[in-house]
């Protein structure tokens, strides 16, 4: 039909949090990470067909218990459920590695479904980033309970949120809905507001 | 606040969990067969009882899976949680009396 | 004269520095550490306040949180909070506060007068007095209300920040006095993870109060070092100023942290005024302590009675004497302590004491020192009335219930009286804790507590007064719970020695002789100070059959202040287990219930105010609408452009312009919002068959088909269409509004009802961002900006193609949700906002019209294509909603099917989706309007339905509505009549539900 008249500068991809500076207080901050691709792998636990064929491909087998996370060579994978897991690959591989796991499951029950720009990512650090949280989620994240690379599903307030402890900071990344990572991000400004002197 | 066992997740506060009435209910396969009172009772009746009462729950904060639960509707008692298709939990001595009538609270 | 009754030394105070503050208007001084009331007492202020019935002058009655008589307002404008408690309200330089129920002033108080007519006011009065015409009740009210007094809370926005905070913990220690030190320095030993919480600014609790000894030095040093040990351990927090207010089911308890309070407004920097804690803890250690009793006497509550250990508490914390003339009433030991407490002061001491011959060692020291003792006797009335001058004492008679001998009346400025202690049992019993009646002690003590909140009852809470065993039970309180959470101590603390001095049993006489006999005297004798209750509105109620102890409690009004009857209780059930014969256990105690304190409004809603209260949920083009002056509508968070105002124009202007434009040229909506839902699977297609009522099994790939869900009742609760990918790959989309309803819906058949389906649901609604393009020349925009060929040939209506568009990856959707030919250009998010803007570039030459939901609303209903929860309601099913055909008639099963042929579902004269045009074509019925055959203005009508969908149509060229009116198809051609608020009666006719292109051959073009 027509001919494709292409725009004449590349589009551009943005995030919800483009721009945000970065909110500081007396032992915590708020970030933005670099923007990360992010795939879901649908599979069982239980099949080990599956998970075989993701940790091929993945080069690290996928984090199987519970509320952890396992890096490998490709990316970040973390446990969703059962059935589920997020993995957050560096933007410019993900199309291929998508396409990759995908040709590894075929045959098998599995999915591959990108949802890289469905969720934002936002880094809170610091000695008082464990404070912060406790202002909105109902975890327990003493580190004899929750340490670096455990990660859960949970709320923060009414947002819902995918928390990872980065490291013994500690650093937490907080995955949330595109929507709602505006609101999230003002409402842990909000919650840092103690710990600044003006 | 209920603190509730995620058979997968773990414990979590309840406000990431949603409620999702009497647990094993079959739906009939035969719906065509039944009679509009036998098809009512699946769709319209539940036990309600004082007492043990299996309930279902939803981690829909959490890891958005379905799971079952043994909890006293007196005492509010969580007797134990388990999986879908898992056996019930087994709790010998708790009562299980239909209601009858209002219970009356208190202001 | 500053400060008359502070002491010279002594007490927690800082009299190095001075605080200036206000009470009604006029400044006083006090110093850091005290109270408003401590410091108000030091100033020899008296009259606090007025009952709130009565209007009988208060005073100070107490020093802690079971104040019933010192409440004022505190603070001004929007900071103003009435109702607070005098004891707790620590002293900041410039802190402003009011007096309560006085009117025109604290003095001089009209209202008073009432007091006089108190038979008119008794017991149950709202209810007999008031119950008749029940019309005038509200006048009523307002008058009752307002001779109340003018305790009214501020009317404009709180300023003040609170928050909230969860936390965790192996043991929380409730209260930090002897029994709560040791129990939390016990379990912090072990390792356990331990939260002390008190109410106080410091730690020590009635060692605050009595100077005993521990461990053979001050108890103060020990506090001093057990505090200091405590702040070494990593895993202790210590919470001062916080009072644990509500214990919830598995040891789930609130505790408010007053952060800033102590300080003046704005001198809290950015912290907040409150903190709400929510503490999970596997074991609670309660260390609350116990409540002074009241006697109950004539004049009772004069200002200047007060209970003996909060005027030894005056003295010693605070450094204030309460009295220079001082007579202790008391039933009891301890209470001697205060009178010695007050004569080492230079106070001139006088002991009542209901015993006949009190012997243990406080009242022998007390006569050493020279204070006479009154025993066998009782105070049997008040001298004063703003403020006490003196008591009268009679002998009682043998059996405490009659008075002998001559009155003596012995002057005095403070009664200090002392019943005996209560438990602090609140938090055990909302913990479901039994409690039992201690005969000796008279008062309820914690029994047995229940499993499902595991903790321990330590010290005076749990009936032990004694300092020693408080420090023992705490102890042993700190270490089991501890143990319990697996934790044990290499090195538990040692039991110091406390000095405790043994005490005789106290004489429980609940209410005492009055000189008036009868109601007349038992009408001065109050039980429940906040509540203006006397002993006899409680016989009153025993007589008039309230007498439960629930029944009592809302009869009189005991125990339903802001104090919750912590002084009055167990004088109250006392009392009536009196009039009724029976012991106190019989009588029973009512349910303590959260929270023990009042809690601001503010500290519930925490930060989730403001802009913080509800999120807003914004799509990827959101900026580009703002930017456009898009007026919003608030969709379930998300906020959807409603409509695209130009300069000067109305809603209706802009609508109108929308409209006209999709359907000549072409115009693009942000449908980005809809619930997409990723399904994958060799069962996908069946588990579509079950959750639609149409058939899905010969969908080909690439092709879409529109589905209708119903709930297992049949009836219509989401509609969407929903897309073939690839062999076993779905992708779904749902109603806006639906879209978490249908993900949960869909995982719940799956995980409960059919496990070994093999599919895979993923929530992928806001991976996409949706432009639809609807109209005419929407092809035409299109394909200057894709490499899809959209040939109709090869790209129909309800196909799908994927492709680059403006050089995105998109997932172009030929479905149309106007009747218009439409491309619903699907891309990730992240480029939402380039897409939309090179489209709005690309449709320039088209006059591409941005629209909004209400634009697509008219569209759609022009079209009538339902809305799921507008059209529908729940109760509709698909053929109440003329939408037969999308039921198969094939499939054996699916969900809600068999509902269809319940008798209900298929009875004649249902609820029925038509169409209404008004006579008037300009009359746009409003929707919600009720539908009757033939109604008259002004006169009743039987509504058999309900307008659902009503706009002005400029395609139609006039207004158009859907309504669900019984028996509607069975009314095609029937003029209706739709009566209106404004009073006008409109008619309309019955049609079909389709206004424009019956055909549907634009969408297919």
């Amino acid at each position: 039909m027509a001919e494709q008249q292409a725009p004449i500068t590349a589009p551009i991809r943005r995030g919800p949090l483009d721009g945000r500076a970065p909110v500081t207080a007396d032992g915590v901050s708020l970030t933005l990470p670099a923007f990360a691709g992010k795939l879901v792998l649908r599979g069982g636990s239980d099949d080990g067909a599956f998970t075989a064929a993701a940790a091929k491909v993945l080069g690290a087998g996928l984090p199987l218990a519970p509320n952890t996370a396992a890096r490998g060579p490709r990316g970040l994978a973390l446990w969703l459920g059962p059935t589920e897991w997020m993995v957050h690959v560096d933007a410019d591989t993900c199309d291929a590695l998508a396409a990759e796991l995908t040709a590894a499951f075929a045959g098998l029950h599995a999915a591959v479904v990108d949802v890289s720009d469905y969720y934002a990512v936002m880094r809170l650090g610091g000695p008082r980033a464990r404070d912060v949280l406790a202002k909105g989620c109902p975890l327990d994240l003493h580190p004899d309970r929750f340490d670096v690379d455990h990660c859960a599903q949970t709320r923060f307030v009414a947002s819902a949120i995918l928390l990872h402890q980065v490291d013994v900071g500690p650093t937490y990344d907080i995955q949330v809905r595109w929507s709602f990572a505006d609101f999230l991000w003002t409402y842990l400004a909000d919650a840092m507001r103690e710990f600044t002197s003006r | 606040m209920l603190p509730i066992r995620c058979p997968w997740c773990g414990e979590r506060e309840q406000t990431e969990f949603s409620y999702g009435g009497e647990a094993h209910i079959v739906r009939p396969t035969d719906s065509a067969d039944l009679t509009d009172a036998e098809w009512g009772d699946y769709v319209f009746f539940r036990t309600n009882p004082r007492g043990l009462h299996y309930e279902r729950w939803f981690h829909a904060f959490g890891c958005r899976r379905w799971f079952n639960m043994a909890r006293d509707t007196v005492s509010g008692a969580i007797h134990g949680t388990y999986r879908p298709g898992e056996p019930r939990t087994d709790v010998p001595d708790a009562p299980r009396v239909p209601v009858a009538g209002g219970d009356g609270g208190e202001g | 004269m500053a400060q008359p009754l502070r002491l010279a030394a002594g007490g927690r105070v800082d009299r190095g520095r001075t605080l200036r503050f206000t009470f009604d208007g006029r400044t006083y001084t006090g110093h850091p550490g005290d109270t408003l009331a401590s410091a108000l007492l030091a100033n020899g202020v008296r009259l606090l306040g007025r009952s709130y019935k009565y209007h009988r002058p208060r005073g100070l009655y107490s020093a802690g949180a079971e104040e019933p008589s010192a409440l004022v307002t505190l603070g001004a404008g929007a900071r103003a909070e009435p109702n607070t408690r005098a004891t707790q309200v620590e002293l900041f330089d410039g802190l402003v506060a009011r007096s309560q129920n006085a009117w025109p002033a604290l003095g001089f108080d009209v209202s008073a007068v009432i007091g006089a007519f108190s038979r008119f006011l008794p017991a149950g009065f709202y209810y007999k007095t008031f119950m008749w015409p029940k019309s005038l009740w509200m006048t009523y009210e307002k008058v009752i209300r307002d001779a109340a007094g003018p305790v009214h809370g501020p009317r404009q926005a709180d300023p003040d920040r609170y928050e909230q905070r969860y936390a965790h913990c192996d043991v929380l220690v409730v209260g930090a006095g002897p029994a709560g030190l040791m129990a939390a320095l016990a379990a912090g030993r072990t390792g356990a993870r331990v939260i002390l919480a008190d109410d106080q600014p410091e730690a020590g609790g009635g060692l605050l109060t009595d100077p005993a000894g521990i461990g053979g030095g001050a108890g103060l040093d020990w506090v001093r070092a057990t505090v200091a040990a405590l702040a070494d351990m990593p895993e202790v927090t210590v919470l001062p100023r916080t009072t644990v207010v509500g214990y919830h089911d598995y040891n789930y308890l609130g505790a408010l942290e007053r952060v800033t309070d102590h300080l003046p407004p704005d001198a809290g920097g950015n912290a907040p005024r409150q903190r709400l804690w929510k503490i999970r803890a596997k074991q609670v250690v309660l260390a609350t302590g116990a409540i002074e009793r009241p006697l109950v006497f004539a004049d009772n509550d004069r200002p200047g009675v007060m209970l003996a250990g909060a005027a030894r508490t005056y003295m010693n914390r605070f450094g204030v004497l309460p009295g220079r003339e001082m007579v202790v009433f008391t039933n009891n030991d301890g209470a001697y302590a205060t009178a010695l407490d007050a004569a080492s002061h230079g106070a001139r001491v006088q002991v009542v004491d209901l015993r006949p011959d009190p012997r243990g060692p406080l009242p022998e020291a007390a006569r050493e020192a020279g204070i006479p003792i009154h025993a066998g006797a009782t105070v049997c009335g008040v001298a004063g009335s703003k403020a006490v001058t003196g008591v009268r004492v009679r002998a009682l008679s043998d059996d405490g219930k009659g008075l002998a001998g001559p009155a003596k009346s012995l002057p005095c400025s403070v009664l200090a009286m002392s019943g005996g202690w209560t438990p602090t049992v609140h938090l055990f019993s909302q913990a479901r804790g039994k409690l039992a009646f201690s005969a000796d002690l008279g008062a309820f003590v914690p029994a047995a507590g229940d499993p499902l909140n595991p903790n321990r009852p330590a010290g005076a809470c749990n009936g032990s007064l004694g300092l020693d065993a408080c420090l023992r039970e705490g102890r042993e309180a700190g270490l089991a719970a501890a143990h319990d959470t697996g934790h044990v101590a290499d090195h538990p603390p040692d039991l110091p020695l406390a000095d405790s001095l043994p005490q005789e049993p106290p004489r429980l006489l609940w209410t005492l002789p009055a000189e008036k006999a009868g109601t007349a005297g038992e009408k001065t004798q109050f039980v429940d100070l906040m509540g203006d209750v006397t002993v006899a509105d409680v016989r009153l109620a025993e007589r008039e059959g309230y007498a439960s102890v629930e029944h009592l409690k809302r009869y009189t009004a005991t125990g339903m202040g802001t104090d919750q009857g912590k002084t009055s209780n167990i004088n109250a059930m006392a009392i009536m287990a009196d009039a009724r014969g029976v012991t106190i256990p019989e009588v029973g105690h009512t349910t303590f219930r959260p929270n023990y304190v009042p809690v601001a409004f503010g500290a519930v809603a925490g930060r989730s105010v403001g802009d913080l209260f509800q999120q807003a949920r914004p799509t990827a083009m959101h900026e580009w609408h703002v930017a456009q002056g898009a007026v919003f509508e608030d969709v379930g968070d998300w906020k959807r452009p409603w409509y695209f105002p130009r300069p000067g124009e109305t809603m209706h202007d802009a609508v109108q312009r929308e409209c006209k434009a999709v359907r000549t040229s072409v115009g693009i909506v942000d449908a980005s919002t809809l619930g997409k839902i990723d399904i994958q699977g060799p069962d996908a297609a069946d588990l579509l068959n079950m959750v639609y009522t149409n058939a899905w099994s010969k969908l080909g790939i690439g092709r879409c088909r529109y589905g209708v869900m119903l709930n297992e009742h049949g009836m219509i609760f989401d509609d969407g269409v929903t897309t073939r990918l690839g062999e076993h790959h779905y992708h779904m989309t749902t109603t806006t509004g639906g879209a978490a309803r249908v993900m949960s819906w869909l995982e719940e058949w799956l995980q409960t009802e059919w496990p070994d389906m093999r599919v895979f649901c993923t929530s992928v609604t806001e991976q996409w961002a949706v432009a639809a393009l609807n109209g005419p020349r929407s092809r035409e925009l299109l394909a200057g900006l894709t490499d899809i060929d959209l040939d109709p040939e090869t790209f129909p209506f309800m196909a799908m193609k994927e492709g680059t568009v403006a050089g995105i990856p998109a997932r172009v959707y030929r479905i149309s949700f106007t009747g218009e030919m439409a491309y619903e250009v699907n891309v990730p998010a992240g480029y939402g906002l380039a897409l939309w803007q090179a489209l709005m570039d690309r449709g320039a030459a088209f006059d591409i019209c941005p629209y909004g939901t209400e634009t697509m609303h008219v569209l759609r209903a022009e079209k009538g294509f339902i809305i799921a929860g507008q059209d529908t309601d729940g109760t509709v099913t698909p053929h109440d909603a003329a939408m037969d055909w999308i039921v198969s008639k094939k499939k054996a099963d699916f969900i809600g099917r068999r509902s269809l042929f319940r008798a209900d579902t298929m009875r004649p004269g249902r609820m029925q989706l038509v169409g209404l045009l008004t006579e008037d074509p300009a009359v746009v019925l409003p929707e919600g309007a009720q539908v009757a055959e033939r109604a008259q203005a002004g006169q009743a009508f039987a509504a058999i339905g309900h307008v659902t969908s009503s706009y002005m149509s400029p395609n139609v060229g006039r207004s158009i509505a859907l309504a669900m009116v019984a028996d509607g198809f069975n009314r095609t051609g029937q003029t209706l009549s739709v009566p209106t608020l404004d009073g006008r009666v409109h008619r309309a006719v019955v049609g079909g539900t389709v206004f424009f292109d019956p055909e549907g051959e634009r969408a297919r073009g």
